[in-house]
């Protein structure tokens, strides 16, 4: 998914306390602050609480039930060993495609940044996967490791290599997955680096230069430091984008082969549109939203330095 | 000097070894979906179509009515788009300008819920649907979307940012704060704007999981629900798949290229922090 | 005296009258409706994932007699129909009758309205009419009856000189058969002798039952799955089939048919909907056996049933008028009942179609009615399409993950027994015909 970032340091020149008056800023406060109030009242706020308070319930929308079930739902999970495995598999994909997506597109970035020329075509290039629908290159995917005919296995025959079985092995799914969701989403990454290398003063690298450092210190200590926003918003939103991952997952490989892809957000699908058992989904959501607020504070605080 | 030759020689090579892994696939997906269904099993597998046809386009197009699910899908994005920005301007305009009670609450509010990850809400707002007689309606796509918390942060950012003499100025001049709204503040912010309905607009177009419980009837498919299906309804029509999928791909893609500044400085829209 | 003897007489003509009037009366399902809705015309929507056909030509038919009805048959893939259908039925926007599958029975139930006719009709006409029901009342239909077998390649099975005669009676005879048509090339399985590819539970289930073993409790709400029936069961699956001496590897074929179909197995233990397929999908000249069960086994395995259709509960008190009409249309005529029961390849429910000689020309169907080889399958029940997910664990513990049997067989019961607990379902195997034979 695409998120622009926003510059938070600007501070508004003035404002206008609320004054009565005829058509005065009351007139305007008023209506718009408590439609907003309303629209997330309704639709953000009750639905969160719903959800919170269903965890509790014996919850079966199409069976007309919703009896109270005490703390039931989240001993079960708590003693499931499919639980565990579900969040070990969601945080697997998330830590590998965050770096993998982090690294990688700051190299790209860089090696753009580096060219005399040709570089607006390179962005231009490794950004398109970025804009080009999740679903339909979910498909694309599929079909590019089908064992028999995908471009996959083809290409490992050029290379004399053997084919492989890919979404049908239960070793490789989770891999293929994550190789095609950094093959699409990188190129975000790689923007925000290449926006972000651009505001890196010169004189920074000179008098590094200057002081007789190499290139790789050049990096260490000039660059990385530089850009440490850059890499904190990317980490940081790619860990809460992806610790959400369900479309691949729905179109590659439905949670298979076995268990192996099946995430903590897939087993959340499956209990709630599947099996219609929302109960047992609204305890895991809830567990879910427990474990993306920890990662993401605790990532936000290690990669940015500075208090969220 | 050479040996800056050398690194840039092998930057544009490694830089263009991965733009072909980026472009391949699109270009294997186009050309398998001019190839019949016959060419298409055939193994070894052929790369160059060997016998070019339109067949797969016009079955995807007749048979499973994609021409629809992309109207759909674009008359639904642009509603979503409109109403979102709309909305976006005038609460980041009051969050941007005003001071009232509650003020930090209720901004809290809106900010916070973008952190909530989507299955939390999705169980209940399912519910909702159910309680409020939505479902199989766009009603239940449009009025659950109609403001959003990232419009109004960024707007609120932009407006912020905006010189406030223009507004004291037509204050003097008695307008009244609808006024100000609609005719400074909004032709002002045409550049957030634009950045932000390509967010928008995309966010709407990509949208799978919601349309897909909440719509009924195929007739109001969008595209993503479209491309889910293909494979279910056409275990073996292999051609209509890659037709099905190009054409999904493929018209994103050209409004892309001609667009791709636009977007690209969208993403970095007012600077990085730093 | 003579009062009396008048009295009785009376007695006894009214009784023999009363009984002659409820064998009339229980005359089985007889469609005389002239005109429906009283000639208004009426919109109804009929939602399916499967025999799509079959129920158009059905529509064709009763638009024929009634052309002031409309009805408009919606096809939906499978996956999609059934995260559709309930949201669909319980918003009132749903279709007014939709195709129904057993695996969803319990699910849908609550949504599903009760069959207005008579249960003596019913029975007169059909067999397990018990499977249609939800508590007392009928709210689906089974038209035909299926069950497990074996499938073999006829053209594999002559390469290795067997013929017709060789049909293997016990589990070892099978075994020994299957090694001799197992080949290997340069470490790598090319035909494999017999395996169960994708009918993972199918097999399980089965052998529970060859054994006298019951599949679920007492109770008929928890399943068995932790058991040492089901070890035993699990050994000759894992070492004799799959292990390395095996008549089968998991990488020859994600599932049996398709298996078949490509030449790679030459004997499958499958459902008999799969000759059906294989006569649509490939070229294989295929033979069928049932499963071969040890002496005196009190039954062959399990049975299942091919569901029709069901009306929904919220739609409109005429449109449901009209669906009722049409299913009685349906469910009277032999002949529309033949349709589906070919298509679905099974015995037919419909008792006067038992000797059909279409539905005889099924060589499995055939077999089945002669050998009353369906009489001594058993019906559990509706079992909840969630629970299968027991078994998928535990295939997938065993043969994919590497998991020892015992904790593989603990997990995938705490798992059945987490679906099966709040679905409502009770199982009714324990009233199979040859109950008193299991252990």
């Amino acid at each position: 998914m695409i998120q622009p970032i926003v510059r938070t340091d600007v501070q508004p020149r003035s404002r206008r306390p609320a004054r009565r008056g005829r058509l005065g800023a009351l007139e305007f406060v008023v209506p718009i602050a408590s439609g907003v109030l309303l629209f997330y009242l309704v639709f953000m706020l009750f639905p969160i609480v719903y959800t919170f308070v269903g965890s509790f319930f014996d919850w079966r929308p199409f069976q007309g039930r919703f009896e109270f079930h005490g703390l039931e739902h989240y001993r079960a999970l708590l003693g499931d060993p499919e639980f565990y495995r579900g969040m070990r598999i969601n945080l697997t994909f998330t830590a590998g495609v965050v770096i993998a997506r982090t690294v990688v597109g700051l190299a790209i970035a860089m090696a753009i940044a580096s060219l005399r020329f040709g570089a607006p075509f390179f962005r231009t290039v490794y950004f398109l996967p970025v804009v080009a629908p999740m679903i339909s290159i979910s498909l694309l995917w599929t079909w590019i490791y089908d064992p028999s005919y995908g471009l996959a296995n083809q290409t490992l025959g050029l290379f004399g290599l053997p084919a492989l079985r890919w979404l049908k092995d239960p070793d490789l799914a989770l891999l293929g997955i994550m190789v095609m969701t950094v093959w699409k989403e990188v190129g975000y990454a790689v923007v925000i680096f290449l926006a972000a290398l651009a505001g890196v003063p010169r004189s920074l690298y000179e008098a590094a230069t200057i002081d007789g450092a190499n290139a790789w210190n050049r990096f260490i200590h000039v660059t990385l430091p530089s850009i440490r926003p850059a890499t904190a918003f990317v980490v940081v939103t790619s860990i809460i984008t992806y610790l959400q991952t369900f479309g691949q997952i729905f179109i590659m490989t439905k949670g298979g082969p076995g268990t192996s892809t099946t995430t903590t957000v897939y087993q959340i699908y499956d209990e709630a549109f599947v099996l219609f058992d929302f109960g047992t989904a609204s305890a895991l959501s809830m567990m879910l939203f427990v474990v993306i607020s920890v990662v993401t504070i605790v990532n936000f605080r290690f990669v940015s330095g500075r208090a969220p | 000097m050479t040996s800056h030759v050398r690194t840039q020689a092998a930057m544009l090579l490694v830089l263009s070894l991965g733009a072909v892994v980026i472009l391949v696939p699109f270009a294997w997906m186009m050309l398998s979906s001019l190839k019949p269904n016959a060419e298409l099993v055939q193994l070894p597998p052929s790369f160059l179509p060997e016998q070019p046809t339109f067949a797969n386009y016009v079955r995807v197009w007749t048979e499973i009515a994609f021409g629809r699910y992309m109207w759909n899908s674009l008359w639904l994005a642009t509603v979503k788009t409109i109403l979102m920005l709309y909305t976006s301007a005038l609460a980041g305009y009051l969050f941007a300008v005003y001071d009232f009670r509650g003020k930090r609450l209720l901004f809290g509010l809106v900010l916070a819920t973008m952190m909530v990850p989507w299955p939390v809400t999705i169980i209940a707002q399912y519910q909702q649907m159910l309680w409020f007689g939505w479902i199989g309606t766009y009603t239940a796509l449009i009025v659950p979307a109609l403001m959003s918390s990232f419009g109004i942060f960024l707007m609120r950012q932009f407006i912020a940012g905006l010189p406030s003499d223009l507004i004291d100025a037509a204050r003097v001049d008695g307008a009244s704060e609808y006024g100000i709204f609609h005719r400074i503040i909004l032709p002002l912010s045409r550049a957030a704007a634009s950045a932000l309905a390509i967010f928008l607009f995309l966010w709407s177009w990509d949208d799978f999981l919601w349309p897909y419980l909440m719509l009924l009837d195929d007739a109001d498919y969008v595209l993503p629900i479209g491309v889910a299906l293909l494979q279910g309804r056409y275990e073996v029509d292999f051609g209509a798949v890659f037709a099905g999928m190009s054409l999904s791909i493929v018209p994103v893609v050209v409004v892309y290229v001609f667009l791709q500044r636009s977007f690209i400085e969208g993403i970095a829209f007012s600077g990085v922090k730093g | 005296m003579r009062t009396l003897h008048v009295h009785l007489s009376r007695v006894v003509i009214a009784l023999v009258a009363a009984l002659l009037i409820s064998v009339g009366l229980a005359q089985g399902l007889v469609y005389d409706t002239e005109v429906v809705n009283d000639g208004d015309p009426i919109v109804l929507e009929f939602w399916t994932p499967y025999y799509q056909d079959v129920f158009q030509s059905w529509i064709d038919d009763y638009q024929q007699v009634h052309p002031n009805v409309t009805i408009e048959l919606e096809h939906q893939p499978w996956g999609d129909y059934w995260a559709k259908l309930p949201v669909a039925l319980q918003s009132g926007r749903g279709p007014d009758i939709f195709g129904m599958h057993i695996a969803w029975a319990a699910q849908l139930a609550p949504l599903a309205a009760p069959f207005p006719f008579a249960d003596e009709d019913l029975e007169a006409d059909f067999t397990m009419t018990e499977s249609n029901k939800d508590g007392e009342a009928t709210k689906w239909f089974n038209l035909a009856v299926i069950h497990g077998g074996v499938f073999y390649d006829r053209d594999a099975w002559a390469e290795a000189g067997y013929g017709p005669e060789d049909e293997p009676e016990t589990l070892e005879e099978l075994m020994a058969i299957a090694h001799a048509l197992t080949v290997r090339e340069g470490g790598r399985m090319t035909q494999a002798g017999f395996c169960f590819q994708g009918v993972f539970r199918d097999m399980i289930i089965d052998l529970n039952y060859q054994n006298g073993l019951w599949n679920f409790d007492e109770t008929g709400t928890r399943a068995v799955i932790d058991s040492d029936g089901v070890r035993e069961s699990l050994a000759f699956m894992l070492n004799d089939v799959l292990g390395p001496d095996g008549t089968c590897d998991a990488l020859v074929a994600d599932d049996n048919w398709s298996g078949m179909a490509q030449g790679r197995i030459a004997m499958a233990y499958a459902w008999n909907w799969v000759g059906g397929w294989l006569n649509e999908n490939s070229e294989v000249d295929w033979g069928w056996f049932p499963m071969p069960a040890p002496e005196g086994a009190p039954a062959l395995g399990r049975n299942n049933v091919e569901n029709t259709f069901s009306v929904n509960a919220r739609s409109g008190e005429a449109e449901q008028a009209v669906a009722f009409d049409f299913i009685e249309f349906v469910l009277s005529s032999d002949e529309r009942v033949l349709r589906y029961v070919l298509q679905a390849g099974g015995v037919p429910t419909k008792r006067s179609l038992l000797d059909d000689p279409s539905v005889l020309a099924n060589p499995i169907v055939a077999r089945s009615i002669a050998e009353g080889i369906a009489d001594r399958t058993v019906y559990a029940g509706a079992m909840p399409v969630s629970y299968e997910a027991a078994y998928d664990r535990l295939r997938d513990a065993v043969t994919l993950e590497g998991t020892d049997v015992d904790t593989a067989l603990a997990q995938a019961q705490e798992v059945a027994d987490d679906r099966l607990d709040g679905s409502g379902f009770v199982a009714i195997e324990r009233s199979y015909a040859g109950a008193g034979a299991f252990r």
